[in-house]
């Protein structure tokens, strides 16, 4: 892998409190030398840089910007949120602190204002009670609005602005103005001798209320992840010694034999060496049936073993697991952007400052247009300006539904890579199906065995087993696999001979064994006439029959066929409904595609296209505009899977190729389309609903806040009243995002 | 009153020139040309 030659360090950087700073270290860090990628995941709060540049450089050009780093020495992904966890409960605390603070010295002088006439000061004694409370009001913003201040300074020195640039700007002109009446009152004039304390104090309280909100309601939104890496137990039942000891999870190695009873969950990923269970995989999957597993089979790290007790031998630890590759890929994916939100980021990055310009050109327009007091209400409104302005909810809209769309599909089995991904899943017109092992099982089985009376079908399996027992053939290995479920020893057989699509033959308990096509029978002059029609039948029926004779004589018909998914018919039928094209192309010929389109409900399908045709396949639809999803195994599919818009790869569980697809179905069915398809157009719909809300509660809010309604209607707003829409507009777009958590997509 | 049109004309320029146009080696955020 070419990153292997890259360093890739990771950091955990404090003071993130909201999209905005997201969008702000991976800008700056970005423009570093040396840096070839750095990407920022707001649900851990960990940075990863890689590319050439040194750890001290990043923590300095961090610190530079506002936030204090230290690198990361661990990656033990449940200690960082467990720290995160800690972490935010104490800036919790401290945020419900800051806020009763702010609201006990703030809402007496508001009941006051509101109960007792105007906040004037015309007298001595007046001047002195409002010093005393423009003291008080000084002392909550330095201990419950610290943090806006000092954000607000270090961005300004480094030419950027954010939310915090306007809250202290606001909350600094209301209450610098004020001090300025109570010290010199006369040197106002004097309708203009009112006070404003109260605002800077309440925008400072409330604002701080809705980040304590935001902070409850982003803990839910990553609920998901913390919930993938609990799955994990913390120790294992090792063999040490020739006994069991538990031991813990770390110190697990590969080769390591590992003992799981009942109701127990799976350590790490392994290969079953005795036993057999039932073992319940959905919260990997999203398969709700627990699957049987015995000697031989893979189980994944996570999973629930429900019955019987199994030995497994180790063959993935620590960071290898399915299951780390899972909780990886959904932190990738939650910290990544899909191009709906880029657009939000750059309006974002314009916003503060034309915020600022506004609210200055709003001051003007008071004073040179406005009734007197011009001078009060000028500085009213010019504060409400930018009180009211949210950026914050312009850049949270699209992370916040998509951290919380991410996890919810990985909750169904579905693995989304990234941003991108997500939104053109959402957008989706036509989806290409590979037929085998998506629609079917992939595995061929043997589904008839006609027999000439006097024959049992046993006999016929089992020669026919013991016939093809040195053969590769799929076909052959479908035979295998018969005999072996029904029990059957294979014979001893000699002289095998193949010829390569025609039939094979070799001799066993003395007598000449058969089994190919009618062709392969024909040269060998055994007559199939008897059978032909039961073969007609059969081929109509999308499966392959093969003659099978003994000596001179044809005894049996054994068909096999590749048979569809139980549940493929009703998943792409939901497709169908989510208004979705269905195309199926396969490598088979005409009459199996039709048969199997048939039967699953597919109107069109392209039969006989080899897997490096399918690429054209997919090209040709993109040339006619369509948004196209191609539905592959993820191996002999791969260019296919690359070229279309969105690649999904089936897994089956384990063996997941989660690096090499768009999208991972982890449930190897074609519900996790469904439902892949159905989350993403659940989550853009979300982000869309957040960005309106956002977008419309600024453009709305701000021209309001500059007065504009005040020569139709004498409405003017209130700087607390500013605060407190501000801080509640990024609450309810984090809610918003966060009722995706209780989405469900439709079971066909 | 020609004074204070001066001082917020002179502020919106300061603005503009701080946040889009000054001179830095620290790369603003909110540099997104």
């Amino acid at each position: 892998m070419a990153s292997d030659a890259v360093l890739e360090s990771q950091f955990s950087v404090e003071g993130v409190t909201c999209a905005s700073c997201v969008n702000k270290i991976e800008t700056t860090l970005n423009k570093l030398d040396g840096v070839s990628k750095a990407e920022m995941s707001f649900a851990l709060r960990t940075l990863t840089v890689t590319g050439d540049v040194s750890a001290l450089t990043v923590i300095a050009t961090l610190k530079g910007i506002g936030y204090p780093a230290e690198i990361r020495r661990t990656s033990d992904d449940a200690l960082t949120l467990q720290e995160k966890a800690h972490s935010d409960q104490l800036r919790y605390a401290q945020l419900v602190k800051q806020t009763t603070f702010a609201l006990l010295v703030g809402l007496p002088v508001m009941a006051y204002g509101a109960l007792f006439g105007d906040m004037r000061v015309d007298t001595p004694s007046q001047q002195s009670g409002w010093f005393v409370i423009g003291c008080l009001s000084l002392a909550v913003m330095v201990y419950s609005g610290k943090h806006f201040y000092v954000s607000a300074w270090r961005s300004v020195i480094n030419h950027a602005a954010n939310m915090d640039t306007l809250i202290a700007l606001g909350t600094c002109a209301a209450w610098g103005y004020s001090m300025v009446i109570v010290l010199a009152p006369h040197g106002i004039p004097d309708l203009a001798r009112h006070v404003y304390f109260e605002a800077a104090v309440m925008v400072v309280g409330l604002v701080d209320l809705g980040l304590a909100l935001d902070l409850k309601a982003q803990g839910k939104a990553s609920d998901a992840i913390r919930k993938l890496i609990k799955l994990q137990p913390k120790t294992a039942r090792v063999m040490r010694g020739g006994e069991f000891v538990d031991i813990d999870i770390a110190h697990v190695v590969l080769g390591d034999l590992i003992r799981v009873r009942p109701g127990e969950k799976i350590a790490v990923d392994g290969e079953v060496v005795s036993g057999s269970t039932f073992i319940d995989e959905s919260m990997l999957t999203g398969e709700p049936m627990p699957i049987k597993k015995a000697m031989g089979d893979t189980v994944i790290a996570g999973a629930i073993n429900k019955s019987g007790s199994i030995d497994f031998k180790a063959t993935g630890v620590g960071e290898h697991t399915t299951l780390a590759h899972i909780v990886q890929m959904v932190k990738r994916a939650q910290s990544s952007k899909p191009p709906i939100g880029r657009i939000a980021d750059v309006i974002a990055g314009y916003f503060v400052p034309s915020v600022m310009i506004l609210s200055v050109l709003t001051a003007l327009a008071w004073l040179n247009f406005g009734p007197d007091p011009a001078f009060a209400y000028a500085l009213v409104c010019a504060t409400t300006v930018l009180i009211i302005a949210c950026p914050c909810a312009l850049g949270l809209a699209t992370p916040m539904s998509v951290m919380v769309g991410v996890a919810k599909a990985a909750e169904f089995g579905v693995l989304i890579r990234n941003g991108d991904a997500l939104q053109t899943a959402s957008k989706l017109t036509v989806i290409v199906l590979d037929k085998t092992g998506t629609i079917t099982e992939g595995a061929p089985q043997v589904t008839d065995v006609v027999c000439v009376p006097n024959f049992e079908e046993q006999t016929v399996l089992q020669l026919a087993a013991s016939l093809e027992a040195g053969s590769e053939h799929p076909l052959a290995s479908a035979i295998l696999a018969s005999a072996k479920a029904r029990g059957l020893a294979l014979l001893e057989s000699e002289g095998f001979h193949a010829i390569a699509g025609q039939g094979v033959s070799a001799s066993i308990q003395g007598q000449v064994i058969r089994l190919g096509n009618a062709g392969f029978m024909a040269d060998q002059n055994i007559n199939v006439q008897d059978m032909t029609s039961d073969a007609d039948v059969l081929s109509n029926d999308a499966k392959t029959p093969m003659y099978f004779a003994i000596d001179q004589r044809l005894v049996a018909l054994i068909a096999v066929a590749d048979p569809i998914k139980t549940d493929s018919m009703a998943a792409i039928s939901r497709l169908q409904q989510l208004g979705r094209r269905v195309l199926m192309v396969t490598g088979d010929n005409e009459t199996t595609a039709s048969v199997v389109a048939k039967q699953v409900g597919i109107e069109e399908y392209l039969a006989g296209v080899m897997p490096d045709k399918k690429a054209d396949v997919i090209r040709a639809l993109k040339e006619k505009g369509e948004v196209v999803g191609m539905v592959g195994d993820g191996i002999n599919d791969a260019p296919a899977l690359a070229f279309a818009d969105v690649g999904f790869a089936m897994g089956t569980g384990t063996d997941v190729a989660i690096e090499s697809a768009d999208v991972t179905l982890m449930r190897g069915s074609l519900h996790g389309l469904a439902d892949a398809v159905a989350v993403s157009r659940a989550t853009l719909r979300n982000i869309k609903q957040n960005l309106a809300g956002a977008f419309i509660y600024n453009v709305a809010g701000l021209p309001i806040a500059a007065g504009v309604l005040f020569p139709i209607w004498g409405v003017l707003l209130n700087p607390v009243v500013a605060g407190a829409a501000m801080a509640m507009s990024s609450v309810t777009v984090v809610t918003n995002a966060n009722r995706l958590r209780f989405f469900k997509p439709s079971e066909g | 009153m020609v004074w204070i049109n001066i001082l917020g004309f002179v502020l919106i320029n300061a603005i503009v020139y701080w946040f889009w146009l000054a001179p830095t080696d620290k790369p603003g955020p909110d540099r997104h040309r």
